[in-house]
Order: structure tokens, then C-alpha cells, then sequence
């Protein structure tokens, strides 16, 4: 009996011992052995991909369908973000960085050679297929702006070999056009150089800009945009010819389920390291976090709403939920974005004198409290947003900027009362017209009131909260609000005239993608695509062109547009991603900004 | 018979046209320009001449009536519903997607229901304010009186995060038929649909079989000498029939509302679900198309009822119009 | 859809001598259920509108809520804890409850209000007016009533008075058909044929015979639109669609409660998860004893 028991105690003993000697070992053999796992990856809710063609079209522009599908296939020229950075990332890139030359005129791109999944090399003509498809149709790609870079400002653009060469009609910013318009540009195989299964076309090989390449390219488009649109055809010869990436996509069903396999042919430094991906579409967040709780997912989501302890700080995740603790880890961080709500400046707009005034714009800013939004409304969750920078963004492209209005509601008060405004029956009323330091402003009369106007669009209990308390603060300080909200879409064009709206928010404030550098040309210029509230103000203008054709870092613009107010700036809620806890990184588990979806990082 | 049956086609036609004319003219009444839709679908980042390109590449500079007369023309001659703003497909390919999905929810409740509700009402009428009738109506009008989402979440989380854990979602995939491969998966949302469904059923059935109760030829036969039993079975439930089969062809959208409730908690992608991201991003033709295909399988089930109706009983078609 | 099912029958009530009345009350009052229901709607509808006016609180000021913890549990001070915003949930019942109660009476009232009028133009014209409107409904009913709903609220917008008018106006369709068949059936009757061939207008009669006739049907039908509105309410509250913040509704506050379930913030769903569902259960008793009261045959035994 005795000897029994030591026996099994010896047994037991080796067991451990010998699993345990596998384990230290494991690292070095998982290099050499064949990938083997599946990676269970969870989509965000109504959200997912059905798009396969990176020549991609507003409504199809999504973090889901590129981030997290296409580009685990096809790399983009030059990528950017890994980790916790937002950078660009030569390493992963089908190219060596671009050079600048002739006075920031010129650009050549030196392609590395990579290898297509059906032998093509990733060459000038890969690049070149983008290029003249850009040239022939731009506003089909979401990231076309009007005017600017590529291609409206390309004079000529030739491939050779594995040289491309681009020359503009001014001098650019290197880190503009690099960041913007580089960053776009996905090589396309000669595989997808056709308009039918049996008919191939030129619109790889043509000459940039030429009417034949025109026509050419937009055949291809057109017939690849249509094999798009059938989701069954994204795992045939033809889209996975096309593959440079880690991943190839081995099954794909219309509700957004996919999987993915490791691409052999793969060139980039980083190796799959699991023999599966799987993505599994969700239709609601609660969903989601149901399946978390069954452990059935591997990289989840958590609203931060249903967490029981906040967030200590912005970027650093508090204690998981309760439900997850013992499997899952719980992270956090920035978002590539900035969240605003853009004033009404609109000369139609009935309160545009007030909403003119800057000293009126700071009151407003000054009363805002965005820590205790965060806090309260976020569980922590959340960047304080007080310039058009994103949180976190890297000191190559812009120095710090400083919270020039911190939050104080006696502050605010004291900056309308200093101005010629008296509280009448709560609200302020001015009081000493006229255009002086101590007076209230142009076009301000005697008896004019701040009461505003505010439209959020419909939809989110948590920006209902944020501005229900933000409004509830601005009353303390005089200034009242009629509040309403919106579909998201009524609310952009709200705010763009007379409809009577001082300040709007439709909730998302800016994602810098694909653009992917902070300038504001295209939301603080008066002839910028996105310039909802109509701001004008010619030395922003003088600043952001610096910042696009100059060589100006972004600092001096971020200062000045977070002291001028161009817009009301808004607390940015974050996710919080759940990670379980036996899968493991080479890179860590920070999420990246611009939300890439890098598996070939992970094992288990 | 037969010319009654053609009438009521041409009636259903009818009825199908209102619902399009309603359909397709409530959007007009945003209190925006018409290319609203063109905002929600392209977001932040499309410029004004990207909205107005694609306004004019999906038809939005046409006047109402002509778009109105084409779209009738594309549905009623090409059996064409068109594309999708948001989704990457067809309408009818996502209706042919999401339709068997839901309906294999909805059917597998319905027959429950009707299989748990009929006996159920019938024993409640026969026997009429006992303390076994009160309490059939008491726990009716309570599961009537829950709000759906309520009961749903409630379940979930009795059944999946407590006792039995029980799946919380069908299992993901297209494939309808994966009611048989995985039938635990279903477990809850069938359940939480058929209680859903059964409060108003079983409810229906004791007033119908009531109803027949209280009526002459019932007091006859019972004082002919028949047995309460045969009487049940043989006069109550035949008459009350007909109203049932009524009822059911008219609970289709309410079972389709329903249902889509149960996807909402479920994450089971169905018809519901779509309908409500639909509605959300203004995704206008998926609307359309959703709400004439549930039309058509609601008055197809009226047809048939009102059909089977009049075989059995031939006044009904003299009366005409009326049900 | 409501949950009239039992027979309905229709008596000649404007002729009936006074004491039927009576019988009525005492039917009404013997079924204790339904006494002890409209004792309890009366005591929580009085709480939801005396409360919030007498000890009013913070009920909307969401920046006031950054004081306070959120997700609190029961205490002396919070009787009923706090909510996912840190307002006080006991307080927010009742303010919630006097949205929800509101717009379950107003949106009921118009659907009953729609119904009646146009379920008495069809069926007393017949015909082919009947007809048409008989297929407008036949054309309505066959869309969800809750996608009608969803999609009319995204394109209308969500205020209280919108909110109001499209429970309102999407939740008539069936009361019309029940009242247009209860029209159908009076005027085939022998005393409005007698009044038809005397030469009495058709207004005159729907006025005088028609409406009187049917008003029994019209209160119960009335009843059930009210239990229905108030569910409707709660259902577009789940889908995030119900009051606005900082005001809010049951349903809302049900949705919001829901999810936090699995944290054990029971504070949070029970209390008005069984005030609610009582009182919908109550209209309905409420109207079931109503038909009984109206009904004639049981009367008769």
C-alpha cells in the first residue's frame, strides 16, 4: 500500500517534471515547428468585413474591412503602426524608405523585391497598378482629397524594376506626404489586371496618366469592385494570387466569418506562428461578452461601461471584470483620432456674433470637465482631447502641446462677466455692448443672451451622458442650451449652416486614416473637405500650409488651433480589449492606435 | 370558389402596393435632403462630390414618382430589389441569407406554441375558472405583461451564466439548418420565443373554444348525452379551428417582431437584426425589401387561411369581403 | 395585437335601463384581481406623478452625478441604490414611470381614438370603401409592427411629443379592424335598419346607434392599447430608442439595468422590473374585467 502510493507520488513527480523541461524549451523549437493553434478573434459588433478590394470606396472605408481583413493579405506600400505605436514601420514594408529629392519635388520608392502567393515580384508595376487606377478614378478611393497630393498633384509617375518615381508640381512635406498619401498606396498583382475571368487588360502596364490607361483602369476597377461584391469569390486563385502578406484567407461566409491560414510565400520578418485564424462576426457587444465569458474567444472586447472599477489613468486599464479576471487580461490605449464638436461659425447661423467671440469659445472650453467625463461617463476609459493631436502622437511629427483651458467653472464665469455679460434669470445677458477689451463684442447688443443650440446625434448612451453633463455645467456658467439630437448623418449637415446649431457632435470627432498625419487641411482651411463649421481664419491657413507644403513640424499648428478653438474639443472614449491569458506576444499587448489586427505576432 | 380565390389574389396585389407606396415614401419625410442616405453610407470621410456622385449613381436625382414607378417595375418584372447602400450585396441576396435563419427560429416556436398553447387553451376553457384556468391566465398575463428583452436577458442569465449554462448564441455560420446540427445552441431563443408567442395563443384559444362552448348547438349536445370529452373534441375544437388558422397566418410579422428581439440578445443573425441596422443607417432598399418580403409571407398566409376557409365553409364566400 | 380573445358580444346598451349599470359595477367589483389591480395602478400612477413634483432630487443633472458613486448599492440614503449613471434608482422610478405612464395613456388614447373613428367609417359604409380600407389595414398589419416603428422613429427623431405620435399612429391598425367588425354587425341589426328606413342620416345614426352600441368594446379595446403602448415603449427603450437622456423611461432604465445583471446589480432591474410588469398585468385584468362586466351572457346566468 505503502509502495503503491511513493510510486504514483514518483509518477506524478515526472509528469511535472518533464512538462515543465518541455516548456523551457518550447520557445526555441516554435521557430522550426510547424504553426499549429487557432487564434479565435472577435469583430466588433455590426461590423464586419465585406470588402476585399483595397482600391476601397467610402462606405466600404472601415477599421474592420482594412485593419483587421485586408491588410492581413496585402501589405500596403509602407506600413504603419506596430504595438503601441502609430509610426511607420520600414521593416514591415514592401519598400525600403522613400527618398526625397529636387527640393521635396521628387519621390523615389525602392520596392524590396517581396513575392506575390503566385510568384510575382512586388515590384515598380504592382505599385504602378495602384497608381494609374488612382490617377483614372480618385474619387472612387476614400482617401482622394480634392487638390492635394496624390494624384492631384503629381505631375508625372513612372515605375521601373523596382524603382518608382513621383514627381509633384510643388514641394511637399515629406512627413505629409509620406503619412498620407504613401501610406495608401497597396501593390496589386497583374493577376488583377482584368476586366472577365478570360480577358486581361494594361492598366498595370500603361503610362501614368495616359487616356488609353484611363479607360483601361476603369474596366479593371469596375470588374474587381464586382467580384467584390460576391463575397464567395474572396477565397479564389484570383484574390489570393494577390496575397504578400502573413495570412491568406482560407474560408469566408457572407456574415463575415473568416479564417485564415499562414501564406508560405510570406517575405516579411515576422513569420504566422499559428496554423489558424478565425474572426467571428458579432452583432452586439453584449453578445460578444458572452462569449467571453465562455471562454470561446481569444481576443475580445469589453464595453468599459459594464466594468465595476474604472480605469486609473488614461491609457492604463483598471481591474478586468469580475466575469473575465481568472482567463482573460484586460488592456487598453490610444486611438489614432480626436474628438471634437465643431462650432457653428456660419455668418447664416442666428448666434454666429457670439459663437465669433474667442473669449465666448474659451468660456465653453473652460467649462467643459473633461476628467470627471471620463471618469464618470468612460469608467476611465478615455484621453482629455485639448488640441487637434491625437493622444500619445510621436515627437518626429509634433512637439508637446499643452491644455491651454483647464477646466474651471468660476474661470469660465469670470471670462463672460469680464466681457460685459450679467446672469439674467440664469442666463447671460449682455450688458455693455461695443467693441472694447471689457465689452461684450461685435455685432453683440444690448440684451443679446447665450442661449445656444446643441445637436449629438442619436444612438449612444454614453454621448448622451457626456453632453447631458457638459450642458448641465455650461448652465452654471450662464450659458443655456436647447438640446436635440439626430441620425448621424443629419447631424454633419447641421451644423454646416442655418440651421440654428452653435455646436454639434456627431460622436466620432476624426480619425487620421488613411491620412494618417494630424494636419488640418482638410478641417480648418476654408475650402477643406471637411470643414463643417465653416472656420476661416487665414494664419491657421498660413500654419497648416506650412505643415503640408513646408517643412514645418506640426507643432506650431497644434498650439495655435488648440488656443483659437476651431472647434469645441471633446473627451475621446476608448475600448478595452480583452486578451486571454495563455496567448503570447514578441510585442506585448498594447493595442494599436491605427487598430492593426497583426496575428502573426501571437502564439500560444 | 375559384373566382373568389382570384379575387382575393388581385386584393393581395393590392394590399402589396400599399405597402410599397408606404414603404417607399416614408423616407421622403426626413427632415433633410433626400441624400441622407448618401451621408450615413459614406461617413466623415466622403467629400460633397462624392455625395452627390453617389446620389446621382443611385438614382436620388430622379423625382419621387418616377422612382417610385421604377422600383415597382423592377420588383413586380425583374423580381429586382435592388442593391444594398451598406451592405457589399443584392437585397434579395441578404434576404436569402438572413430568411431561412429567421424563419427556422420563428417556425420551430410556432409550432411549439401551438403545440403547448391549443391543449393548453382548450383544457383552460373546458375548464373555466378553476383554480387550474386562473392560474393558466395568471401566468399568461404575466409572460404578456414582460417586456421581451427582459425576459430574454433574464433567461440568459439564469440558464447560461448560472445553473445549467446552457450556450448563449446559436452557433455562428450561415448554415440554417444548424437548428439540427447544434439544437442546444438554440435552446433559449427558441424557448424565450415560443413563452413569447404562447401567453397570446393559449390566451386566443380558450376565448375561441369559449366561444363555441356557450353557443346552442354545444348545449344540445351535451343534452343529447354526449360526454363533456367527445363534446370538446369533437364540436368545440373543430369549430374553434377555423379562428385559429386565422390567427396563425396573422401572427407571422408579430413572430417576425418578435424574433427580432431574440437575434438582438442571441447575436443570431437574422431578418430582425438586419432590419434594425438597416433602419439605423438608412439602408433604404434593405428596408424595402425585408419589409415586402414578410409582407408577402403574411397576406400568402392570409390567402391560404381565408382559401381553406371557404372550402370548409361556403358562406364566408358569399359574405364576400369581410373576415 | 392585445390579448382580446374571449367573445364579444354586443348588447343594446344605450337602451338598457340603469341598473345594468349596477350589475356591471358589481361584476367589476366581485373579480377581486381586477380591485386589487386598479388599486395598485392607482397607487403607483399617483407615485409617479405626485413624487418627482414633492421631493424632485437630481433626476436630469448629469454633471451633479460625478459626485456621487455609481452603481451604489441600497443604503440608507439611496433606498434602492443608485444606477450605471450614479442617479438615485428609487427617484429615477418614479420619473421614469411618469414618462412611461404618460406615454402609454397619450399613444393609447390616439390609437383607440384612430381605431374607433376609422373602423366605424369602414364598417358602417361597407362596400367598396370598406373594402379599400379594409386592405389599407390588411396592408399595415402585415409589417412588423415594431420595423414600422424603428424605421418611422429613425426618420422622424425621438422626441417625447414624436415618440407619442408614432406608438400612436403605427398601434391602431387593429383596434380599427375589431371596431369596424362590432360597426359591421350593429348596423345589420334590426333597430338601425328601422332607423335607415325612417330616413336617418348615416352620421346620425353612427352617432346616435353605432358608437353607443360599441362603446362597451371601444373602453376594453381602449384599455389593452394602453398595456400595448406601454410595452411598445419599454421594447424601443432595449433598442436604445425609448426617451431621451437625461430624461427617461422604464424600459430604458429596464435595458441599462439588464446589462449590468451579470454584476449583481439585482437594485438595478428587479424592483422595476416587477413594478413594471405588475402594472401592465393590472390594465390588463383591468380590460378582461371590463369585457366580463360588458358581457351580456354573463349576465344572464
Amino acid at each position: 500500500m505503502q509502495f503503491g502510493r511513493k510510486l504514483r507520488l514518483a509518477m506524478t513527480i515526472g509528469a511535472v517534471a518533464s512538462s515543465l523541461s518541455l516548456g523551457l524549451i518550447a520557445p526555441t523549437i516554435s521557430g522550426a515547428a510547424a504553426p499549429s493553434g487557432t487564434i479565435t478573434f472577435a469583430e466588433g459588433p455590426g461590423a464586419n468585413p465585406n470588402y476585399i478590394f483595397p482600391y476601397v470606396g467610402c462606405q466600404f472605408f472601415s477599421v474592420d474591412n482594412l485593419n483587421q481583413f485586408q491588410e492581413l493579405m496585402f501589405r500596403p506600400v509602407y506600413w504603419f503602426g506596430l504595438a503601441g505605436s502609430s509610426a511607420v514601420q520600414y521593416k514591415l514594408s514592401t519598400a525600403n524608405a522613400p527618398v526625397f529629392s529636387n527640393g521635396n519635388k521628387t519621390i523615389t520608392i525602392n520596392m524590396k523585391g517581396w513575392k506575390f502567393a503566385d510568384g510575382q515580384t512586388v515590384d515598380a508595376e504592382a505599385v504602378m497598378f495602384f497608381l494609374n487606377m488612382y490617377k483614372a478614378d480618385p474619387t472612387s478611393y476614400c482617401g482622394y482629397n480634392g487638390g492635394f497630393g496624390i494624384p492631384d498633384q503629381v505631375k508625372s509617375a513612372s515605375g521601373k524594376g523596382n524603382k518608382v518615381t513621383i514627381n509633384f508640381t510643388t514641394s511637399v512635406n515629406p512627413g505629409w506626404i509620406l503619412y498620407n498619401y504613401l501610406s495608401e498606396l497597396t501593390p496589386m498583382p497583374n493577376a488583377w489586371d482584368r476586366t472577365s475571368a478570360t480577358q486581361t487588360s494594361n492598366c498595370a502596364s500603361g503610362a501614368y496618366g495616359a487616356a488609353s490607361t484611363t479607360v483601361a483602369c476603369k474596366n479593371v476597377e469596375a470588374y474587381l469592385d464586382g467580384q467584390s461584391s460576391k463575397t464567395s469569390t474572396y477565397t479564389d486563385k484570383m484574390w489570393q494570387s494577390g496575397v504578400d502578406g502573413p495570412w491568406k484567407l482560407t474560408a469566408f461566409d457572407s456574415l463575415g466569418n473568416a479564417t485564415f491560414q499562414p501564406n508560405s510565400h510570406y517575405n516579411g520578418p515576422q513569420k504566422a506562428q499559428v496554423k489558424f485564424v478565425k474572426e467571428v462576426a458579432y452583432t452586439s457587444t453584449t453578445a460578444e461578452e458572452n462569449d467571453l465569458q465562455a471562454g470561446k474567444i481569444d481576443l475580445g472586447f469589453v464595453d468599459p461601461t459594464i466594468l465595476t472599477s474604472p480605469a486609473p489613468s488614461p491609457g492604463k486599464a483598471g481591474p478586468n471584470w469580475g466575469q473575465l479576471a481568472s482567463r482573460y487580461n484586460i488592456i487598453t490605449g490610444s486611438e489614432w483620432d480626436f474628438n471634437y464638436a465643431p462650432f457653428n461659425f456660419s455668418s447664416a447661423d442666428p448666434k454666429s456674433a457670439a459663437i465669433a467671440q474667442l473669449y465666448i469659445r474659451q468660456a465653453l472650453q473652460t467649462a467643459v470637465d473633461q476628467t470627471g467625463i471620463i471618469t464618470n461617463v468612460d469608467k476611465g476609459y478615455g484621453f482629455p482631447i485639448y488640441s487637434p493631436l491625437p493622444p500619445n502622437t510621436p515627437s518626429t511629427i509634433s512637439g508637446a502641446v499643452p491644455n491651454p483651458y483647464p477646466f474651471s467653472l468660476s474661470a469660465a464665469k469670470a471670462l463672460l462677466t469680464s466681457h460685459g455679460w450679467t446672469e439674467e434669470g440664469g442666463v447671460m445677458t449682455c450688458t455693455s455692448p461695443g467693441t472694447g477689451a471689457t465689452d461684450c463684442g461685435a455685432n453683440i447688443a444690448s440684451g443679446y443672451t447665450l442661449n445656444f443650440k446643441i445637436i449629438w446625434a442619436s444612438g449612444s448612451p454614453a454621448l448622451d451622458d457626456t453632453f447631458n453633463a457638459e450642458v448641465a455645467d455650461w448652465a452654471q456658467i450662464g450659458i443655456t442650451f436647447q438640446t436635440s439630437e439626430d441620425t448621424f448623418n443629419n447631424v454633419i449637415s447641421d451644423c454646416s449652416g442655418g440651421a440654428g446649431y452653435e455646436v454639434c457632435s456627431w460622436g466620432g470627432g476624426w480619425i487620421y486614416a488613411p491620412d494618417y498625419y494630424p494636419s488640418g487641411e482638410t478641417l480648418f482651411t476654408p475650402t477643406g473637405g471637411f470643414n463643417v463649421g465653416s472656420y476661416s481664419d487665414p494664419a491657421m491657413t498660413t500654419l497648416i500650409n506650412g505643415t503640408t507644403f513646408g517643412t514645418a513640424k506640426l507643432t506650431a499648428y497644434a498650439t495655435y488651433a488648440a488656443k483659437q478653438l476651431p472647434v469645441l474639443y471633446q473627451p475621446q472614449a476608448v475600448g478595452a480589449g480583452e486578451i486571454i491569458k495563455t496567448l503570447k506576444s514578441s510585442i506585448g499587448f498594447t493595442p494599436n492606435p491605427l487598430e492593426n489586427f497583426m496575428p502573426e505576432y501571437l502564439h500560444f | 370558389m375559384f373566382a373568389y380565390i382570384i379575387r382575393r389574389i388581385v386584393q393581395s396585389v393590392f394590399v402589396l402596393l400599399i405597402v410599397m407606396l408606404v414603404t417607399f415614401t416614408l423616407p421622403y419625410f426626413q427632415d433633410h435632403s433626400i441624400l441622407g442616405p448618401a451621408y450615413a453610407t459614406l461617413g466623415t470621410k466622403a467629400t460633397p462630390a462624392n455625395v452627390k456622385i453617389w446620389g446621382i449613381q443611385h438614382g436620388m436625382n430622379h423625382p419621387y414618382v418616377i422612382r417610385f414607378i421604377t422600383y415597382v417595375g423592377q420588383v413586380f418584372f425583374h423580381f429586382n430589389l435592388g442593391h444594398s447602400y451598406k451592405q457589399n450585396m443584392s437585397v434579395v441576396q441578404i434576404i436569402s441569407l438572413y430568411v431561412p435563419r429567421t424563419i427556422w427560429l420563428a417556425f420551430t416556436s410556432l409550432m411549439l406554441t401551438a403545440i403547448i398553447a391549443i391543449p393548453l387553451g382548450i383544457a383552460q376553457a373546458s375548464k373555466r375558472n378553476t383554480r387550474f384556468d386562473y392560474t393558466g391566465t395568471g401566468v399568461a398575463f404575466i409572460l404578456y405583461g414582460v417586456p421581451a428583452f427582459l425576459l430574454c436577458q433574464l433567461a440568459l442569465d439564469f440558464f447560461s451564466f448560472h445553473f445549467p449554462h446552457l450556450p448563449s448564441s446559436p452557433p455562428s455560420g450561415v448554415a440554417p439548418w444548424a437548428i439540427f446540427t447544434n439544437p442546444i445552441g438554440f435552446i433559449l431563443p427558441v424557448a424565450c420565443l415560443t413563452l413569447l408567442s404562447l401567453a397570446f395563443l393559449s390566451r386566443f384559444m380558450r376565448g375561441a373554444v369559449l366561444e363555441v362552448l356557450v353557443q346552442d348547438y354545444m348545449r344540445t349536445a351535451k343534452a343529447k348525452g354526449c360526454s363533456n370529452r367527445r363534446t370538446l373534441m369533437r364540436h368545440a375544437f373543430r369549430n374553434a379551428l377555423g379562428p385559429i388558422v386565422v390567427i396563425l397566418g396573422l401572427s407571422i410579422p408579430g413572430l417576425l417582431g418578435g424574433a427580432l428581439i431574440i437575434e438582438e440578445v442571441f447575436n443570431y443573425g437574422g431578418l430582425g437584426i438586419q432590419t434594425v441596422a438597416a433602419a439605423q443607417n438608412l439602408d433604404i432598399p434593405v428596408i424595402l425589401g425585408i419589409t415586402l418580403l414578410i409582407s408577402i409571407l403574411t397576406l400568402a398566409g392570409n390567402l391560404i387561411a381565408d382559401i381553406l376557409l371557404g372550402v370548409v365553409n361556403p358562406r364566408i364566400r358569399v359574405e364576400g369581403t369581410g373576415r | 395585437m392585445t390579448l382580446t380573445s374571449d367573445p364579444i358580444s354586443v348588447t343594446n346598451v344605450a337602451n338598457s335601463p340603469t341598473p345594468v349599470w349596477r350589475q356591471r359595477l358589481r361584476i367589476f367589483t366581485h373579480n377581486k384581481l381586477a380591485v386589487i389591480s386598479v388599486v395598485y395602478l392607482v397607487i403607483i400612477t399617483a407615485a409617479c406623478y405626485l413624487i418627482p413634483h414633492i421631493d424632485p432630487g437630481n433626476q436630469t443633472n448629469q454633471a451633479l452625478t460625478f459626485n456621487t458613486k455609481w452603481n451604489a448599492a441600497p443604503s440608507l440614503h439611496h433606498w434602492l441604490g443608485t444606477d450605471s449613471s450614479g442617479f438615485d434608482e428609487l427617484g429615477r422610478i418614479w420619473y421614469g414611470g411618469e414618462y412611461s405612464m404618460t406615454l402609454g395613456f397619450l399613444a393609447g388614447f390616439i390609437t383607440i381614438v384612430v381605431g374607433t373613428v376609422y373602423g366605424m367609417i369602414s364598417g358602417f359604409f361597407g362596400g367598396i370603401v370598406d373594402t379599400v380600407m379594409m386592405r389599407i389595414i390588411d396592408a399595415m398589419l402585415s409589417i412588423p409592427f415594431y420595423f414600422l416603428l424603428i424605421t418611422m422613429i429613425t426618420i422622424f427623431g425621438r422626441s417625447t411629443m414624436f415618440l407619442i405620435i408614432i406608438i400612436g399612429v403605427t398601434g391602431w391598425f387593429g383596434n380599427a379592424r375589431i371596431i369596424r367588425g362590432d360597426a359591421l354587425l350593429i348596423r345589420k341589426l334590426e333597430y338601425s335598419q328601422a332607423a335607415t328606413s325612417m330616413g336617418a342620416s348615416k352620421w346620425h345614426i353612427i352617432r346616435q346607434h353605432v358608437f353607443p352600441n360599441s362603446i362597451s368594446n371601444i373602453v376594453t379595446v381602449a384599455t389593452f392599447s394602453v398595456a400595448d403602448a406601454i410595452l411598445a415603449l419599454s421594447a424601443l427603450g432595449f433598442l436604445g430608442l425609448g426617451i431621451r437622456a437625461p430624461q427617461t423611461d422604464w424600459g430604458t432604465m429596464l435595458q441599462y439595468g439588464a446589462t449590468q445583471l451579470q454584476n449583481g446589480y439585482w437594485w438595478e432591474v428587479y424592483p422595476l422590473g416587477a413594478i413594471f410588469i405588475l402594472v401592465v398585468v393590472a390594465i390588463n385584468y383591468i380590460g378582461d374585467a371590463l369585457r366580463d362586466a360588458f358581457e351580456v351572457r354573463l349576465l344572464e346566468r
